[in-house]
């Protein structure tokens, strides 16, 4: 709350929220309307059937009637959401939460009085790390406030990574005045995705050697849930040098032996 | 060779540049305000631990692997001075960029004794994450409410009588007691959570840690802030040099450790029982402030920690 600290009146919500009924020890999938793979994936463990799975979408949280009650002390950290009919949703009922928030909910950053807004998006975006950490003692990725599921690395850190973890990588090269983007240079060429899970890499071509520089980089950096960016649109073929990686890659990259990983996942 | 990155007027710059003159660790200072003429080229072959490269400035140019120790305390490059005036995505704004992107990114993963890497700074970012990281090595922390709801706020008011707030993100704020004007205007909090701590009694004391090394500085003040103390009260605090119980000196250490700081600020109030209850860790403290006032030999520590000597 600052000085000047000012929304506008809460009769101009725009938003309600809508939130789950959460069954105690079950699973949440957490992300936005606008993430296909995570919606198939929520679909997918549903049909499964291995525990109840509910759905947040990280949209309605940024829904004015939405309250938040995140608390820290020597014991640990909580996080209990209500919404105005009633619903609740206690992070201590939460058995495993399946990250996919890649932005913090800042729809109300617009209601905020012009010369806020800066410190209003800045808080939200503070806030969102240490909300999702609380959410569950179980949160696949873990947000970190450089990257709400695992800290975002340029390419250069992957394939420096990667290489110290035993991972043949795309050899690159940049320069501060050359003009390309700093955070996406090198990746201008033919590729291809592969899933991971806990360090194991769904892709029935990949050879064992690749398997354990994986789950050596996944271990070192501490994310679950991994895309590796390969070379060549067969990386196989390119042979397997890695050029970027990320923790929110597209789910339905492995099929159903990716759902089944993920389910492994949120069950240990 | 150790690489200080800055402006070299700040106080922790020049006191850091003198006490390298003085035990004769060569060094370069990259000099922010001339980063618009500077170039950093990385090259990675595929295979090795670390970048190869080259770093040009101001006349000189050094191997990237040469770099040992790196000191790094950029302030805003959006805000040079040498960019006023430049427009949004301009050329000069985007090369700026580039430079320190590359810059940090380099930082990440060279093979040197670095404070600190942007990795590392992280979590100071958000304040109530931090704290969940504080509390996994074994420090207290204030008891802390992030909440929108005006409700929350008057029932964590009524339970602990004196409360306290302050901003979720590094944004530098003052901290402020929860007064009856505050309350009067509660209901602005309902867009935006804010955080609020029970007051904590006791004596504050910043930690400065270097490596291994550790320095305490006991602040008396009647401040609520005692980075304000003479706007708060209209007195100045004082600072006096001070030791802390080896428990919490060894919970110190394994904090800053564990977050990967070589340079910490940690910012403590230990309570009348002898608790130590943390508030924060500060990745890129102004540690000469501290020294100024108490002679505590800090920069000389961070000297000989960028020089590899502990």
């Amino acid at each position: 709350m600052r000085e000047r600290a000012g929304g506008r009146s809460p009769s101009r919500r725009p938003v309600t929220s809508s939130l789950p009924a959460m069954a105690a020890g079950g699973w949440l999938v957490l992300c936005s309307v606008a993430d296909p793979s995570a919606l198939w994936v929520y679909e997918r463990l549903r049909a499964r059937g291995r525990a109840t799975v509910s759905l947040v979408l990280v949209e309605s949280l940024a829904a004015g009637d939405v309250r938040w009650d995140h608390r820290v002390d020597d014991g640990g950290a909580t996080l209990v959401l209500s919404g105005a009919d009633g619903a609740r949703l206690d992070g201590r009922r939460i058995r495993a939460v399946l990250n996919r928030v890649l932005t913090a909910p800042l729809q109300a950053v617009a209601l905020a009085e012009l010369a806020d807004r800066d410190y209003v998006t800045n808080e939200l975006a503070a806030f969102a790390p240490s909300w999702l950490r609380a959410l569950s003692a179980t949160v696949i990725n873990q947000p970190n406030p450089h990257g709400l599921t695992g800290r975002w690395r340029a390419p250069l850190e992957w394939r420096v990574l990667a290489s110290r973890a035993g991972l043949p990588t795309a050899a690159m090269r940049i320069a501060s005045d050359d003009g390309a983007d700093p955070q996406s240079v090198g990746l201008d060429e033919p590729s291809s995705w592969v899933l991971a899970v806990d360090g194991r890499v769904l892709d029935a071509g990949a050879p064992p050697a690749l398997h354990a520089a994986v789950a050596r980089l996944s271990r070192r950096v501490d994310v679950r849930v991994l895309g590796l960016r390969f070379r060549g649109a067969d990386a196989a073929a390119a042979g397997w040098r890695l050029m970027d990686a990320s923790s929110s890659p597209d789910l339905s990259l492995a099929g159903e032996s990716g759902v089944a990983a993920l389910e492994q996942a949120l069950s240990t | 060779m150790i690489l200080l990155c800055g402006i070299p007027s700040e106080n922790s710059q020049r006191r850091l540049m003198h006490a390298l003159d003085e035990r004769g660790t060569p060094y370069r200072f990259l000099n922010q305000r001339g980063t618009l003429s500077s170039v950093i080229r990385l090259e990675h072959d595929g295979s090795r631990a670390c970048p190869e490269g080259v770093l040009e400035h101001d006349g000189w140019s050094i191997a990237l692997d040469e770099v040992s120790g790196l000191y790094v305390r950029f302030m805003d490059d959006r805000l040079l001075p040498e960019l006023a005036g430049e427009p949004p995505g301009s050329p000069a704004r985007a090369a700026c960029r580039a430079f320190h992107d590359l810059v940090g990114q380099w930082a990440e993963v060279a093979d040197a004794r670095v404070l600190n890497r942007y990795s590392a700074m992280g979590s100071n970012f958000s304040k109530p994450y931090q704290l969940q990281l504080i509390i996994e090595h074994g420090l207290g922390v204030p008891e802390t409410l992030v909440t929108n709801d005006p409700d929350l706020v008057r029932a964590f008011l009524a339970e602990h009588g004196h409360v306290i707030y302050k901003s979720i993100s590094s944004e530098r704020s003052i901290v402020k007691e929860l007064d009856a004007a505050d309350l009067e205007r509660l209901d602005a909090i309902r867009w935006c959570p804010v955080q609020f701590q029970a007051y904590v009694e006791g004596t504050d004391v910043r930690v400065h840690t270097i490596g291994e090394k550790l320095f305490a500085t006991a602040i008396t003040t009647a401040a609520t802030d005692y980075r304000y103390a003479h706007r708060q009260t209209g007195a100045e605090a004082s600072f006096v040099p001070t030791e802390l119980p080896e428990e919490i000196a060894a919970r110190c250490r394994a904090l800053a450790r564990g977050l990967g700081l070589g340079l910490a600020g940690i910012d403590l109030r230990i309570t009348p029982d002898g608790r130590a209850v943390c508030f924060e860790v500060n990745p890129s403290p102004g540690y000469s402030y501290y020294e100024s006032y108490t002679g505590q030999p800090i920069t000389a520590a961070v000297a000989a920690h960028l020089a590899g000597e502990d």
